[in-house]
């Protein structure tokens, strides 16, 4: 079984305060994986550090089997490793089209370019076509960002994520704030765009957590104390105290 | 210039026009030049037009970081100064060296100068966006000013470095004496940087630039580096800065380092801001609208710059859209069909803000009178009316206007509010 992503004695001080501990996680090519937590365990900021938005203190991340720690996003989306947010992320003065069109440039090679106009691109085009129908958002098209309903934009933030053409999507409570119907519909449209990709997701839901995951890990004081299948989770007596236990009386 | 603002696309785009259509304000901006100087014949009207076709490309230029990237340079003017500067030079050089270089196109000296500048300066100022480009672009354009003081031989001392743009010898049939010949440099420049810019904002540098206004760092994650795109629009910026300063030069005839210092970046600011960001041709409107009031008004009223203060902060408070942005609702009203419905409370409110405007005109006038001018006597006229600075009455006249515009025109925006309710109600129904 090969790896899309290694996470190898990850650590992460901010001051004398060390908040990710000495992570190890793997990624297998093609699984969805959970990442659960108590609040405060460290997860968002563990995304941070995958993505490349702060510096490990120390220790390896090894995507495709090449060291990204320390590299900036950039570099890393470009790699193919990319990430939404948990707070919507996306550029709300532009269009639901201009949005995207930004997100599949890199990919498609036209970079910087200021040649062409971009509504010349047949490539661009097509791609944002298929991705606002992928998405849902085709009635939406010429409207801007900031003007989408909430569940539209956390449609949208998602979108820019795939847009980029990366096999592996590190999402971050993608589902957060929304109530259950929304959550059924956010759902379905995350398995549906990133079908064959590897996926990371860190999520409080547990019903979609165990509907969705092929494994999950267990982050807890910026440490994993447990990965594997939903049901060994369900089963461990240490995950049970430290963290499901907490989070139904959160829940309650 | 001001109708076609009007015609043009928004920068966020709407959805796609065909090519005829889109080019139609093309079109029309370039007969409304044609027109200009047939209308306005006099050497001085000429002159003033060959001004605002300048700062109007400057302002464009600016734009392109204000309202397309979302930086506040402090410091465009260096290159506004540093384009003149270059193309000043290149002209005396090259009339010592005997080449018959084409006039016209000394302004592409000047903005591949500037160019190369602006890409040394956007590497060291593109790192972030915000407070800290904003204070090393001032940093970098005082550090500019002062050096300036320190080679005379470029940058002239007090009197500054002139030259005669007649030296190069003519060449597409002028001989570049007349104003009107600088008149055709000016308007076609202007089409031409116009329609550089315009193309910009519309290729994929142009949305990445958008992009980095509206969420920079967003734009690290989907695979592009926010400082490249800070530092690509500040040179593009820079460039077209240079041949609006080249362009100064030429209707000049003369440079001083004032032409980069503060004061030439703060009106390419308040020109653009005033103008409107958010609409392409904005910049031009603000252009035009501060130019005239800096040629006109200071002709009229020693307090031409208490005016110009007075409407910056009119339209940071009231109207941050700017003048273009007055435009386009007004252009919307017209096309809701309820513009008749809302007419009279406009009207009203019109009457309202004119005598607003009349007060602030009386008091702002006395007030000078009374204090910087008070050697010319108490007596003057201000808009056919007979006043005294020493006269209560006057005075009063001046309060009265301003209390009761303002005071009168409050209910009436109210009413204007509920009647704009109900009646998106009435379309919705």
């Amino acid at each position: 079984m090969t790896n899309a992503l290694e996470i190898k004695d990850l650590r992460k001080s901010f001051g004398p305060v060390e908040i990710i501990r000495g992570v190890n996680l793997d990624l297998r090519k093609g699984e969805r994986h959970a990442l659960i937590g108590p609040n405060g365990a460290g997860k968002s900021t563990l995304f941070h550090l995958i993505s490349g938005r702060i510096t490990p203190t120390s220790g390896q991340i090894l995507f495709d089997g090449k060291n990204i720690a320390g590299h900036p996003p950039a570099e890393i989306v470009r790699a193919g490793l990319s990430r939404s947010f948990q707070i919507t992320n996306i550029f709300p003065q532009m269009t639901v089209t201009e949005n995207l069109r930004c997100a599949v440039l890199w990919k498609l090679g036209h970079r910087y370019t200021l040649l062409r106009p971009t509504s010349s691109l047949k490539d661009v085009a097509a791609e944002c076509e298929r991705l606002l129908t992928e998405l849902g958002l085709t009635h939406r098209a010429h409207d801007t960002a900031d003007s989408l309903t909430y569940p539209e934009q956390r449609a949208l933030e998602l979108g820019l994520a795939v847009a980029s053409g990366a096999n592996t999507l590190l999402l971050d409570e993608p589902m957060a704030g929304m109530s259950h119907s929304e959550t059924d519909a956010a759902l379905q449209l995350i398995m549906k765009v990133t079908e064959g990709k590897t996926l990371l997701m860190v999520e409080h839901d547990m019903g979609v957590i165990f509907e969705m995951a092929d494994r999950i890990s267990v982050l807890v004081y910026g440490e994993i104390i447990a990965t594997g299948t939903p049901e060994e989770i369900r089963a461990n007596p240490a995950v049970q105290e430290a963290y499901l236990g907490a989070s139904e009386e959160d829940a309650a | 210039m001001s109708v076609n603002a009007a015609e043009t696309p928004q920068q966020t785009s709407t959805p796609q026009k065909s090519g005829l259509i889109s080019g139609l304000p093309w079109v029309a901006i370039a007969v409304a030049l044609a027109l200009l100087p047939m209308i306005f014949t006099s050497n001085s009207m000429i002159s003033t037009l060959n001004y605002l076709g300048t700062m109007a490309i400057f302002a464009l230029s600016y734009n392109v970081l204000l309202g397309q990237t979302g930086l506040l340079s402090l410091g465009h003017g260096t290159f506004f100064g540093l384009g003149g500067f270059i193309a000043t030079h290149a002209v005396l050089h090259m009339a010592d060296a005997g080449w018959n270089f084409p006039l016209p196109l000394v302004p592409l000296i000047g903005a591949a100068g500037a160019l190369v500048l602006g890409f040394f300066g956007g590497w060291l100022a593109s790192g972030r966006g915000g407070m800290p480009f904003a204070m090393i672009t001032l940093g970098l354009a005082e550090l500019v000013y002062a050096a300036a003081a320190l080679f005379p031989s470029i940058y002239g001392s007090e009197e500054g470095i002139s030259m005669d743009r007649m030296d190069l010898g003519a060449s597409f049939g002028m001989d570049y004496g007349p104003t009107l010949d600088i008149y055709v440099i000016v308007a076609v420049w202007f089409l031409i940087c116009a329609a550089l810019l315009y193309f910009f904002s519309k290729t994929p540098l142009g949305l990445l630039a958008n992009s980095v206004r509206d969420n920079a760092e967003r734009v690290e994650f989907i695979g592009f580096s926010s400082k490249r795109v800070r530092m690509l629009a500040y040179a593009i910026a820079a460039a077209i800065a240079g041949v609006a300063g080249s362009l100064a030069a030429l209707n000049f005839e003369i440079m001083t380092v004032n032409e980069l210092g503060a004061a030439t970046s703060t009106l390419v600011l308040l020109m653009t801001y005033i103008g409107g960001t958010k609409h392409f041709f904005g910049p031009v409107l603000g252009a035009i609208v501060i130019g005239l009031m800096k040629i006109w008004l200071s002709d009229i009223s020693s307090a031409w710059m208490m005016y110009f203060g007075l409407l910056f902060i009119f339209v940071v408070m009231v109207q941050p859209a700017g003048l273009a942005g007055i435009l386009m609702s007004g252009v919307t009203l017209m096309r809701s069909g309820t513009f008749k419905m809302q007419a009279p409370l406009l009207a009203l409110i019109g009457l309202t803000g004119l005598a607003t405007l009349v007060g602030i005109i009386v008091l702002t006038e006395l007030a000078y009178r009374a204090g910087l001018d008070a050697g010319l006597g108490p007596q003057m006229t201000v808009l056919w009316l007979p006043l005294n600075a020493t006269s209560v009455l006057s005075w009063g006249f001046g309060f009265v206007l301003v209390a009761g515009g303002v005071l009168t025109m409050r209910p009436l925006l109210d009413r204007l509010d509920t009647l704009r309710h109900s009646l998106g109600k009435g379309e919705m129904a």
